[in-house]
């Protein structure tokens, strides 16, 4: 399957911070995770994929075209979401519709309507006049509808309660299943998106820890409990707590019990969120 | 919604799991020739497993002929032979004595004891009817 | 065609979402503007050399502060200025040449309407300057100033671009800006011997239609100079 974006090599330098060098591939059919603490430089990376900034090195393109080439019309298939939305303060839901779906052919206004309802979200007020959390409900509302092959989230829950979490995520799904379609979803919360998401791209002070599948990722992971403490270290040791032991290797490690005749009582799974706090200490 | 229980403490590939669970709730009659199975995103979000794994298990099941794809309908339980139905019956009650005998393997219990324990389970239920 | 038509429709909705108060704007500073030009008699009879600042102040400075605070330049993130538009408009898939457009009509409507009640509210307060000029000179004269407009007064629509400054260096450029108009003017001064207006009008008098034509021409270049300025860059800027 061709990717839809490709992003090689791709580096960026500001005043106190480097990003990259990055490589990353989205295909169709997928929802791909950015997961990092703050100031990891997921938003640099997204903003950098919708040309709002020039890289260092490296190259980045969507359905083939390079974002920074005089072809600007690739902007057309993606629908960007920032996590800080500039210049909507002055207008209401009603305006902001009118100007934003007019760029999209195929805008569906039955399912804006619906996230409007869904959300209550009221369209008569300036959008620097709502809270937040109503803020981040008329973006969603305002980028679902635009039924472009890629959609770019960065942060899009951070002020939702939790019932709103659960139909965001559900307007999700279904947006994923009506087409072939890709998200992107940004977030440093240890919350639902993550298992929404098929791949996660771990990254860390600007670094790229690693591109996973999700269950690759979690069967990678293994935690043991002992018989006794292993003298020396065992392969893909990534932790230890006298005789509990969780290894990054679990194939080699079993092989390694099994050589020094120490006992294996018991052994789980690590869930998801403490994988991902280990890569990102 | 499917009753599909996956264990992420078992050393079995997501997957397969997957895969053995569908297939027992098509030879067992739970799902019938027909029967629409939820879309590979959906199950994905309830089993909470990415579509990659999901779709791997469809895959396999459908080349195993336990499922059929129409094209922008879904995917369906397809027809299949009893013979086939047979031997995942008899694969899945095998496995689960397997564990059986491995349980009491640990144990150290003989053959002898094992058929004795075994047998007294199936007094016992004749009893209880 | 199609990118002036995209370039007035987005325009539109900026113009109209502060609509009330850019009309009670426009008639605060003409009233400002009123009073200044109210001194033109002095400067024409007695040689008045602040009215030029005064008048290059109105005429450039102004249109760029009417505009309702929520659209001008701001601080963004960081060291990152610009006005929320630019930002906001390429996070759509709208070409950069149409919001350099846009933005250029939006000045436009601040800049022209309020320099052409300035220039007419010039003749309305002083019998001196009707006296000395004749119709096809005040003609002259008006599209000699508005050529001003576009050539120094659009470089207020292209900073709009913004970029990355560093408050220090932005303080730095702009009193480096203030002194090179004041060495300009007093360089203009000494080698001309009179106001600035004071010129234009003798351009205008003297040679109107060449006047016309060569201002006609500034217009022309510096409308799509500072179009291709802006759009170099917002190119070049990072928007982060």
């Amino acid at each position: 399957m061709p990717s839809w974006i490709e992003i090689n090599g791709l580096q960026k330098s500001m005043d106190d911070f480097q990003l990259g060098p990055i490589s990353l591939a989205i295909e169709p059919g997928t929802i791909t995770a950015l997961v990092g603490n703050n100031g990891s430089g997921k938003s640099t990376l997204l903003k950098l994929v919708m040309n709002l900034a020039n890289a260092d090195a490296g190259s980045i393109e969507v359905f083939g075209k390079p974002v920074d080439g005089k072809d600007e019309s690739w902007k057309r298939k993606l629908a960007f979401q920032p996590q800080k939305i500039i210049g909507w303060d002055a207008y209401t839901g009603t305006t902001l519709k009118k100007m934003i779906s007019s760029f999209y052919e195929k805008w569906d206004e039955a399912l804006f309507e619906r996230i409007v309802r869904l959300f209550d979200i009221p369209l008569d007020k300036r959008f620097g006049k709502l809270s937040e959390g109503m803020q981040q409900k008329l973006s969603l509302a305002l980028a679902l509808p635009r039924n472009t092959d890629v959609l770019i989230l960065d942060e899009p829950t951070a002020f939702l309660d939790i019932p709103s979490k659960r139909y965001f995520m559900d307007l999700l799904i279904d947006w994923m299943e009506a087409e072939e379609r890709a998200i992107i979803i940004a977030s440093h919360q240890t919350d639902d998106l993550r298992k929404l998401a098929d791949y996660l791209f771990v990254m860390r002070e600007g670094k790229a820890i690693g591109h996973y599948e999700k269950e690759t990722l979690l069967e990678s992971y293994r935690r043991y409990w002992l018989d006794e403490t292993p003298d020396g270290s065992v392969p893909g040791e990534v932790s230890r707590d006298r005789q509990r032991i969780v290894s990054a290797d679990p194939a080699a490690a079993e092989h390694y019990f099994a050589v020094e005749n120490i006992r294996i009582i018991d052994h789980a799974a690590l869930d998801l969120e403490e994988i991902i706090d280990m890569l990102l200490k | 919604m499917l009753p599909i229980r996956l264990s992420k403490e078992s050393r079995e590939p997501i997957y397969h799991q997957i895969e053995k669970q569908l297939k027992a709730l098509i030879a067992g009659g739970h799902l019938t020739a027909g029967t629409p199975l939820p879309s590979i995103r959906a199950l994905s979000k309830d089993l909470e497993i990415s579509v990659i794994t999901i779709r791997r298990a469809y895959q396999d099941l459908e080349a195993q002929g336990f499922i059929e794809t129409a094209h922008g309908k879904g995917t369906y339980v397809a027809e299949i032979k009893d013979v086939l139905k047979q031997e995942v019956k008899t694969a899945s009650v095998s496995e689960s004595f397997e564990r059986a005998i491995e349980t009491a393997r640990s144990y150290d219990y003989s053959d002898e004891e094992m058929t004795a324990i075994f047998h007294a389970i199936l007094e016992k239920r004749k009893k209880g009817e | 065609m199609h990118t002036w038509k995209q370039a007035y429709w987005l325009a539109g909705f900026e113009l109209k979402a502060r609509m009330k108060r850019s009309l009670l704007m426009l008639a605060f500073y003409t009233a400002v503007g009123f009073v200044c030009i109210s001194s033109f008699d002095v400067y024409l009879t007695e040689n008045f050399y602040a009215f030029d600042l005064l008048f290059l102040l109105l005429f450039i400075m102004f249109p760029a502060w009417m505009k309702p605070k929520i659209f001008q330049m701001q601080k963004m993130d960081g060291d990152l200025w610009t006005v929320p538009a630019v930002i906001m408009l390429q996070q759509l898939p709208v070409p950069k040449a149409v919001i350099v457009k846009s933005r250029f009509i939006i000045h436009s409507v601040y800049s022209f309407p309020y320099q052409l009640i300035l220039l007419v509210m010039l003749l309305a307060v002083s019998p001196a300057f009707r006296e000395m000029i004749t119709p096809l000179s005040y003609m002259a004269f008006l599209i000699i100033w508005l050529a001003v407009s576009v050539a120094a007064g659009f470089a207020m629509a292209a900073s709009e671009a913004g970029g990355t400054y560093d408050t220090k260096l932005l303080a730095k450029s702009m009193i480096y800006l203030v002194l090179g108009i004041a060495i300009f003017y007093a360089a203009f001064q000494w080698l001309a011997d009179e106001g600035l207006i004071y010129w234009t009008i003798g351009l205008a008098q003297n040679w109107p239609l060449m006047s016309i034509v060569v201002s006609l021409l500034i217009i022309y270049a510096g409308w799509n100079y500072w179009q291709r300025v802006m759009k170099k860059d917002i190119e070049k800027a990072d928007y982060l």
